[in-house]
Formats: C-alpha cells, sequence, structure tokens
C-alpha cells in the first residue's frame, strides 16, 4: 500500500492522517468538517470536502467514520471506483466483520483492522496493537502497513470473528467502563471529604498493575482480589451500600459487579458454597430505606 | 431493648414507648376479599407480623394486633354484583339478594387470605382480631353522625361527605403525604374510594344507595339516608372500637398513606376528638424483575401461582422479610432461589447442632455477640438485613462441628428465639428420610405417564398397587410426589 486516503477526520482519522504522512504513505484527506478542515491543513497533502471529488487512482481507502456510516460510504466509493482501480477498503471498527464493506466493485481488497485502544491522539498510536480481519492473502500486506505506523498486528481467530459483538463489548467494558468507574469514585471521593487527587493515583496505579501483571502471568486478576467481598464481609459490603445510596445508580454498579465476581471467584476456591450462598442472598436484598 | 421506628407522621427514626404499659395496640390495614392475595398484599402483612414479633419477643411487651377485613367497597360489590363476569361459578347460584352475594364472595377470599396467611408463615394467633368492617357498620353509623355533629360533614344527594376545606381552616391536611391542595377545589366531591393526590376533594364517608347493591339503613341529622360506608371510614371505627385511640402503631403499605390513612386521621380527629395512632410505619412497594406487578406485565403473581410453580413457602416468606421493609422490594426468580439456599445454610446448621462430634472450642462470646448483634439490628427499625448478617457472620465464624457441649443448647436456645421472629426454620433434628423402594418410584412413574396420556383406569389401578405397598400419590399441576401413608 504505496497510497492511502483517509475518509472521515475525528480522534482516530486525524491521529491516523499523521503517522501515515510521517510514514509518506498518506496521499489525500477527505474532510467534511469546516472547522476540522483548518485544523487538517497542517499534513499538507489534499484537503478533499467531497466524496465525488476523491482521486481516481491506485490508493487504498481507509474509513475513519462512525460504524453507522460505514456502509453507505463503501458504497458510494464501490460506485465511484468500480473499475478504476482502488487497492483496498479499509475500515477501523472493532465491531463489524469486512461485509460491510462488500459491493458491486469485487476487485476491492476488503479489510477491517482496529487498534486495541481508545484513541484521542497520535501519541496512543506506538506500540498498540491491532486486529485484524481480511483474506488470508492479504495479511501480510496488511501487518506491512501497521507495523509501518509502529503498531502491533494481530490477526484475529474465526472464533473472535464468530463472537465480534462480545469482543467489542469487551474492549468497552475495559476501557470506557473503566474510565467511568473511575469517574465514579471520584466523586465519591469527593463527597466524603478527601482530595480525590490525592487519596485515588496509588489505589488506582496499584490495581491496574496488579492487573497487567495477572494477564501477563495468565492468572485471574481476581486472584488477589482484597476487600470485603472476598472476606464474605457481608456487615461491610452492607455499610458499603448504605454510604454510596446516594450516589444515583452505583448501589447497582457495585451489586452487579460482586455478583458477576462470585461465581468466578467460586470457581477459583476462592469463597466456599456457603459463602457464596450467603453473599448472593445478601446482594440480591435492598439494605436501606427508599 | 428498646425499639425505634420510621415514623411516617413525623419523618424520622423515634424511640417506641407504648401508650399504655399494658400491651402494644397495633392495627394493620388488612385485605379487601374480593379477590385471591397478591404478593404485595404478604409482603404488607409479612411487614407488621416481623414488627409485633420483635415487640413481643425482644421488647417484651404484650401485643393486640388487629387486622380487618374489608369486605364491603367498591371492588367487593362490582364482583358480586348480579350477572358480574368475575362471580365465581363455585359459589353457586346468586342471590336476589345482593348481600348474600356479597357475603357469599367475601366469605370464599376471606378463607382464602386466611390460608394464604397460615402459608406464608403468620399465625393466626397471633392476630389478635380480624374484624369484618360489614360488622361494625353502626360504630361507623355514630362516627359519620359525630362528624356531621362537630360541622365535618354534609349531606348531598342521600350521601356524606367530608369537608376538607372547612377541615383544613383548623387542622393540617397532608400529614403523612405531601397532598397536591394548589388544585384543591372546595366543595367538589369524590364518591371513589382511591383517588390520586391530584384529585384532593371532599371524600365519601356514606355513600348513597343505588339500584341492586347492598345497603344498611341510617338515620343522621334527622333524615333517611339508605346506603353503605365510605371505605376510609371503615378503619376509622374499627380501630376506636377495638383498640381505643390514639393507639400506638398504624401499618399499611405505602400507596395507603394517600388518601386512606390522611383520610383515616382526619375523621377520627373530628369524629372522636382524638389522635389516631402515635406511630404511622409504611412498607414500601413490591416489584415483580424490576418492574411494578402488573397483569399487564405478565408479571402478577398470587401466592398460589408461586406454590404451583413449585416455590416452597418459607423461602417466600425469607426472602421477603430479609430485605429492608422500607425499601422497594424486587422479587425475581434468582433472589428467591438465592434466598432459599440462604435459609437451607441455616437449616442444615441447625441439623448439624443435634448430630455429630462435639467441637471443644469456647465460642460464648461469639455466641454473645449474634444476641447482641440481631436483636440489636432489629431493634434499629427493624433492620433485618443487619440481623441476618450477624446470623451469618456466626455461623461463617464458628461451624456447628466446632460448637461445644456448652456452646450446642446456647446456639438452639438462641436460633429458637430469632426462629420466633423470622419463622422459616425448624428446631429439631433431621428428620428421618424413608428411602421409598425403587419398585413404588417405577409404579408412580408409569401412573404418571397413564395420565398423562388420559388413560385414567391404567392410572387407577397402579394408584391402588402403591397403596397396597403402603405409599400414597399426592399430584400437583406438573409433578408428584410419594408419601408414606399414614
Amino acid at each position: 500500500m504505496n497510497s492511502i486516503g483517509i475518509i472521515g477526520y475525528g480522534a482516530l482519522g486525524a491521529s491516523l492522517a499523521h503517522v501515515l504522512r510521517n510514514a509518506g504513505l498518506l496521499s489525500w484527506i477527505y474532510v467534511k468538517n469546516e472547522d476540522r478542515r483548518l485544523q487538517a491543513q497542517s499534513l499538507s497533502v489534499p484537503i478533499l470536502n467531497s466524496i465525488d471529488a476523491l482521486p481516481v487512482n491506485d490508493c487504498s481507502i481507509i474509513l475513519a467514520v462512525p460504524d453507522s456510516s460505514i456502509y453507505e460510504i463503501a458504497q458510494q466509493v464501490h460506485t465511484l471506483y468500480a473499475g478504476k482501480g482502488c487497492h483496498a477498503l479499509i475500515h477501523c471498527s472493532g465491531s463489524l466483520g469486512i461485509d460491510v464493506l462488500k459491493g458491486k466493485d469485487t476487485s476491492i481488497k476488503l479489510i477491517a483492522m482496529h487498534p486495541f485502544q481508545t484513541i484521542a491522539s497520535y501519541t496512543d498510536l506506538p506500540n498498540t496493537p491491532w486486529g485484524i480481519d481480511c483474506d488470508a492473502s492479504d495479511l501480510a500486506e496488511v501487518s506491512r502497513l501497521i507495523e509501518s505506523i509502529n503498531g502491533i498486528p494481530h490477526t484475529l481467530s474465526s472464533r473472535v470473528k464468530a463472537n465480534k459483538s462480545l469482543y467489542h463489548a469487551t474492549a468497552v467494558a475495559s476501557s470506557n467502563l473503566l474510565q467511568m468507574l473511575i469517574a465514579l469514585t471520584t466523586a465519591m471521593a469527593d463527597e466524603a471529604g478527601i482530595p480525590s487527587e490525592l487519596f485515588l493515583p496509588s489505589i488506582q496505579t496499584t490495581t491496574l498493575k496488579r492487573a497487567h501483571d495477572s494477564l501477563n502471568n495468565k492468572q485471574s486478576v481476581l486472584h488477589d482480589l482484597t476487600g470485603p467481598l472476598i472476606r464474605c464481609d457481608i456487615a461491610t459490603i452492607q455499610a458499603n451500600r448504605e454510604a454510596i445510596r446516594h450516589i444515583p445508580g452505583l448501589d447497582a454498579v457495585y451489586v452487579s459487579l460482586c455478583k458477576a465476581a462470585i461465581p468466578q471467584l467460586k470457581a477459583m476456591q476462592k469463597l466456599t458454597d456457603f459463602e457464596t450462598d450467603i453473599l448472593m442472598n445478601a446482594l440480591n436484598i435492598q439494605v436501606f430505606k427508599e | 431493648m428498646k425499639l425505634s421506628l420510621y415514623n411516617t407522621l413525623t419523618k424520622k427514626i423515634e424511640p417506641f414507648e407504648p401508650l399504655n404499659d399494658a400491651e402494644v395496640r397495633i392495627y394493620s390495614c388488612g385485605p379487601t376479599v374480593y379477590d385471591y392475595a397478591h404478593l404485595g398484599n404478604l409482603k404488607a402483612f409479612l411487614f407488621p407480623d416481623i414488627l409485633q414479633r420483635t415487640l413481643r419477643i425482644v421488647c417484651g411487651y404484650r401485643v393486640k394486633w388487629v387486622m380487618n377485613i374489608t369486605d364491603i367497597d367498591d371492588k367487593t360489590i362490582r364482583d358480586s354484583a348480579i350477572g358480574s363476569e368475575r362471580w365465581n361459578p363455585a359459589f353457586g347460584e346468586q342471590s336476589l339478594d345482593p348481600k348474600v352475594n356479597l357475603k357469599v364472595l367475601t366469605s370464599f377470599y376471606e378463607q382464602e387470605f386466611r390460608n394464604d396467611l397460615a402459608m406464608i408463615g403468620i399465625k393466626h394467633s397471633d392476630i389478635s382480631i380480624m374484624p369484618r368492617a360489614t360488622d361494625f357498620i353502626a360504630d361507623m353509623q355514630d362516627l359519620i353522625r359525630n362528624i356531621h355533629d362537630s360541622g365535618y360533614a354534609y349531606i348531598s344527594e342521600g350521601s356524606v361527605y367530608f369537608d376538607v376545606a372547612k377541615w383544613r381552616e383548623k387542622e393540617h391536611y397532608g400529614r403523612l403525604f405531601a397532598i397536591d391542595v394548589e388544585h384543591f377545589k372546595s366543595g367538589v366531591r369524590i364518591d371513589a374510594d382511591e383517588y390520586s393526590r391530584e384529585h384532593v376533594s371532599d371524600f365519601v364517608l356514606w355513600k348513597a344507595v343505588k339500584d341492586a347493591e347492598p345497603f344498611w339503613d341510617f338515620t343522621v341529622a334527622e333524615q333517611q339516608l339508605p346506603g353503605r360506608p365510605g371505605w376510609h371510614i371503615e378503619c376509622s371505627a374499627m380501630g376506636h372500637a377495638l383498640l381505643g385511640l390514639p393507639f400506638d402503631i398504624h401499618t399499611g403499605g405505602v400507596d395507603l398513606r394517600f388518601p386512606h390513612h390522611e383520610d383515616e386521621i382526619a375523621q377520627s380527629k373530628a369524629g372522636y376528638g382524638q389522635e389516631t395512632a402515635q406511630f404511622w410505619c409504611h412498607n414500601e412497594f413490591l416489584e415483580v424483575e424490576g418492574k411494578k406487578m402488573s397483569k399487564s406485565f405478565g408479571n402478577f403473581y398470587t401466592l398460589r401461582d408461586l406454590l404451583d410453580k413449585g416455590m416452597d413457602p418459607m423461602d417466600i416468606r425469607f426472602s421477603m422479610v430479609n430485605a429492608q421493609y422500607g425499601s422497594v422490594f424486587n422479587f425475581t426468580e434468582f433472589g428467591l432461589e438465592s434466598a432459599s439456599k440462604a435459609r437451607k445454610r441455616v437449616q442444615e446448621y441447625i441439623y448439624s447442632c443435634f448430630e455429630g462430634n462435639l467441637g471443644h472450642d469456647n465460642h460464648a462470646e461469639e455466641l454473645h455477640r449474634l444476641k447482641q448483634d440481631f436483636f440489636s439490628a432489629l431493634c434499629d427499625d427493624l433492620h433485618m438485613p443487619r440481623a441476618i448478617e450477624a446470623l451469618f457472620t456466626f455461623m461463617k465464624m464458628c461451624p456447628a462441628q466446632a460448637l461445644s457441649h456448652r456452646d450446642r443448647p446456647a446456639f438452639l436456645e438462641l436460633i429458637h428465639d430469632i426462629n420466633e421472629i423470622v419463622g422459616v426454620w425448624t428446631i429439631a433434628p433431621r428428620p428421618e428420610m424413608d428411602e421409598i423402594p425403587k419398585e413404588v418410584k417405577e409404579l408412580a412413574q408409569q401412573r404418571w405417564d397413564a395420565k398423562a396420556s388420559k388413560d385414567f383406569t391404567k392410572a387407577d389401578v397402579l394408584r391402588k398397587e402403591i397403596s397396597a405397598r403402603g405409599y400414597v400419590i399426592k399430584d400437583s399441576k406438573d409433578s408428584y410426589t410419594i408419601l408414606k401413608e399414614e
């Protein structure tokens, strides 16, 4: 892939444009939004403002657009480039397969590649693993493209492709939900009157380090779980739930996370059958007045 | 120990002291007997059950507990009316006398309600009186006359209404519930028993007779007003007649705060010159699988619906009482399963205390703490989740096998007292299980199959064969149980 155009200039599109331009691969970029078009001028590549204006030549096109627009834009590209030498059509969605890219020009290579990371800036891209879904004959070429922007290519197995929704939900839980949880703990610390910037970083850093260590050791992160759940300390769990009742929805989050962890802790023999039963009962009841 | 309770009247938790040293007097708004009681109804009766047990067992009071039966209201009249679609053929032919029809319908559902109470572990012997509204018509009429004489009631088109505007000139109307008085229109009357807070109006004390409805003669202000009582007046009159005013505690579901309880307070004060009760205690709603229980959602359950699904009434009781009464209770099958497992853990612990080798550790201190924690949690506004937590914490720290010859009887004595309140365990050795012979099991299965294929002759022959071996079969909707013939 010697020549690449990008459709879309959101967080991911802008970041890819930056690193592909530095790698000497970026030919043009399509930017719909006027303000963003101004931002893109620093790339020093042609900036297009209409799909119909895309240069018809032997290039690969990355669709860095919302999932809901991918199909429609792919069809426009197929119409525009039919028989005129578009090399590959690439989308960066973690939740969609390559079928969404299919169109009337069957000579175009169809590729799905997405970062295992939420990308806010081009500085997030180096050393990021990318999941790849494409025809086996295109794997080497796609891998080279990812390596050219210092990414780590990873071919998605057929099992992952069959469970793409779950796979994507896993990424969301691991990034977005974790962020939300941290935001909640910040609100809790503030309400409790302890400076969150003082109180939370060391707890969260240690927890994340343990989580990463456990992933490398192929051991559940729950193996080192501490706190009231693993101690089957129902009194403290009840006290925690009472304390967080004023923060909307937080009790439900607390209960749901505990309930989800209990079967895993039981399977790891960290909780006995007795402890499992009494914890589940305690988590299934309301402990405070409305 | 002294009990503290959340009082809806004052909106805070207050220490409870009985008005009369001799006994605590409790009035619970009971069921309207026009249908089988649903789960929400039962939750509303389990709350005062735990309350009265705590007052007796933990606080040491004598308790007089009255739970009324509403056997005359809009719904009972509607369903017993001649030609009503809800008239159960099992009741027999309808009479031409509407009072007879009303009695037949309400007697049937009253008996079913009593059966449900027993099934869910509410002892009839604990309820001092279950008065029927129709047995207190004369008391209601006296009260209405009093209210009229004191100037807070007026007659219109054969009915008697409470004059809310006049009452509000002198008294606070909306003591239990924030009422939307902005939209109150003086002189507007409402005949329905139940209405929303946006429709605050002059409520009905006595309803003029309508065609083919049951009625009682009534004279007030020298006018003949044949008719029947409004719903709210019933509890005022029965509470006064059976407990005296003010009594100690009035209970009910939160949905009764307005209009029923608010109107009750106004009526009793206007007619008897007395406050109704010093504590008003309300239990929260019940939801099923996270939604309001409703026939339209397909999540409406009576107790018998759950028993038909094979659920154990003691599990249902435990699941409801081990949650905070003042919280919305979300009844889920998963939650019930969890409660069932937890309840059986305690039962297993109790059985283990009657068997096996004794331990040598001394757990007197833990036992003392359990007693203290359990009962003090109950005395803190009936905080059953914390009380049950204390029991589980003890069981976790002190396995039954570790209890010594001194600790085991002490634990059994304590769990006996705890069970006097929770009421879901058997404090006795594990029952001996008779192994059912294999050939009896096979015959029972053959009979079930024959019955399923409607070969009733064969099923009957097999039943006799099973009986000859000393066993009987008890069928339920989806399965059967083999029992030893007595």
